[in-house]
Parts: C-alpha cells; structure tokens; sequence
C-alpha cells in the first residue's frame, strides 16, 4: 500500500471537497431563496438524481445477466407499487435476483 | 403527516432505528464489500472506518482505493471528487436542515448528508430534527460496521455463488486464511496455503480479533 501521509492526505481532499459540495446548497439558499430556477431544481433534480443512478447501476450489467436483473426489477416495482414498504421490496427483490441469477 | 416538534418526539432513536431497517440492508453489505476490497488491495483493516469517517460517501470510497493504489496528483483526486459527489449538491436544496436543532448537530447532519439519508428525509417529510440525525448516524454506523467486519468476511472466497463473491484475483487463487492456523497445528487445514503466505495466514489466524470475530464461521 501507498505511504500513509499520502494517503491520509487524499483522504482530507476527499473530505474537504465532499464537505464543500454538500454545504454549498445550505449557504447558496440564503442568498438566492427567490430563484424560481433554484426552487425548480430543488424540486425536481431529488429525482433526476436517483434517475441517474439507477441507469448509472443498470448499464454495466452483462448481457447474460440481463434476464434476472430485469427479474429482480421487475420484482422490486411490482412489489412497491403493490404493499408501498421499501423493505420487503428490497430484499424480495434482492432474492429474486439472487435465484434467478444462480436458477439459470 | 403533521410536522412534530422536539417535544412530541421523544422515541426519535427508536424510530430512527426502525426508519433506516430498509437502507441498512444495503449499507451493512456494501461497507463489507469496502472492507474486503481494502483489505485485499493491501491496507490494513483500520483504514476501514478511517476511510469511512473521513469521505463517507460510498461510491467515493472504493474509487479512492484505486486513485490512492495508483498514486494519483492529489489536485486530481479533488477532481475525480467533485464530479463524483456533485449530486449531493441538489439534495441540500430540499433538505430539511431548518428542523434540526443546534450548531454541531446541523454541521454532523451537513456532513452525513448522503444519498441514503437524503431518500429517508424526502420519503418521511414529518421528522423531526433529531430523529433525521439519528437516521443519518445509524447509517453511517451500518457503513462503518460493514467496513470493519469485511476482513470477517473476506475469508469465505472459496463459497462462491454467482454475484455474490467478488472477483478479486486473490479470490481465485487461495485466500491465506482460508487454511485456519499455522501449519502443522489442529487448525492447519490447507497447508498448500500457509506455505504460500505462511506470515499473513499465521499471523491472522493467531489474532484474538480474528477468531473472536470469525470463529463462528469455521
């Protein structure tokens, strides 16, 4: 492994850089609370966001694996939009992933 | 739901435990992952929750092992971390921060503020400050956990099931404590294994944290 004060010293650039961006919303707010933009993106970017990250997870999935992925999301949407609880559609969905990827 | 003030909220840490059940299914397992992939880039096991504490942003951490292994300019590892953690920017716009209570509470809740916290806060619009900070700390002690206990887990390589073991190259040859214990005593079970890293697999195996943690496991 690196040496250690190079290390600890990337880790305080992460640190710092991660600290920044997620304060800067919190001090732009006080100045820009009238922005009609500002008020746009807070309210639809949430879930842009977590848009991208789902692409973002799904488009490295192999093509063999394809199949229990989509049986895996398939399984997690149909249960959510069925009972609405978070944790039964993540781990039943994990699961049917989990058996279709080991079952084919 | 009505929004609660402090006062009507004394089961906030009970609530929260309850609140992040969902997200700690996720977070346990994925700050494992980060142990083990830490461990096996050779770190040693402590950088685990120093990483954790210090980025705790998780996508970021395994990237650092990476930029850290390969010795990137330390202007491009700030580089790499704000395009990385740029979303993080709009979670604040929306995030309740107003509701939590007192200077070191708001700076913790800034700082915890992840993807996991930010989708707990949105999908229950009613909490209370304190209950949100406890949400955000039982999250980061799920990823911190995981992290720790992921040299635990690193062991049991040779159970492979597919999507489930990672695809390090130390996994396909022999993990060095798989083998147990030093050759030649009761624990020695591959000594194909101790003979190829005698120093790490004695020395694991001989851990009291080691078999503390991962004696069940045998």
């Amino acid at each position: 492994m690196p040496d250690w004060r190079y290390v600890l010293a990337g880790l305080l650039t992460m640190f710092a850089v991660t600290l920044l961006l997620r304060a800067a919303p919190f001090v732009l707010l006080g100045r820009l609370r009238e922005s009609g933009l500002l008020r746009f993106l807070a309210a639809t970017m949430p879930a842009g966001v977590m848009v991208i990250l789902t692409v973002y997870t799904l488009r490295d999935v192999p093509l063999a694996e394809a199949g229990p992925a989509a049986a895996g999301l398939a399984a997690t949407l149909g249960l959510h939009l069925w009972r609405r609880n978070a944790l039964l559609s993540i781990v039943a969905g994990t699961a049917v992933y989990m058996l279709a990827l080991n079952l084919t | 739901m009505a929004i609660s003030t402090e006062a009507e909220d004394p089961h906030a840490v009970r609530s929260a435990a309850a609140d992040t059940l969902g997200v700690g299914l996720g977070l346990y397992p994925l700050g494992v992952a980060f142990g083990v992939l830490l461990v096996q880039s050779g770190f040693d096991w402590w950088w685990a929750p120093v990483f954790s504490l210090l980025i705790y942003a998780g996508s970021l951490e395994f990237l650092a092992i990476g930029l850290f292994l390969a010795l990137t300019p330390l202007a491009s590892v700030a580089v790499t971390t704000f395009l990385v953690n740029f979303r993080h920017v709009f979670y604040g716009l929306s995030f309740p921060l107003h509701r939590v209570r007192g200077r070191a509470a708001k700076a913790y809740s800034v700082y915890a503020l992840t993807d996991e916290a930010y989708a707990l806060a949105a999908a229950r619009p009613g909490l209370t400050g304190r209950r949100i900070v406890a949400v955000q700390a039982f999250c980061q002690a799920y990823w911190v956990l995981g992290g720790v206990t992921g040299r635990c887990w690193a062991r049991p390589c040779r159970a492979t099931s597919a999507g489930w073991t990672s695809r390090s190259p130390h996994c396909s040859r022999c993990w060095p404590w798989t083998a147990g214990g030093p050759p030649g005593t009761s624990r020695a079970r591959s000594s194909r294994c101790c003979a190829r890293w005698p120093r790490c697999c004695w020395r694991r195996a001989n851990c009291w944290w080691w078999r503390w943690g991962c004696s069940w496991r045998r």
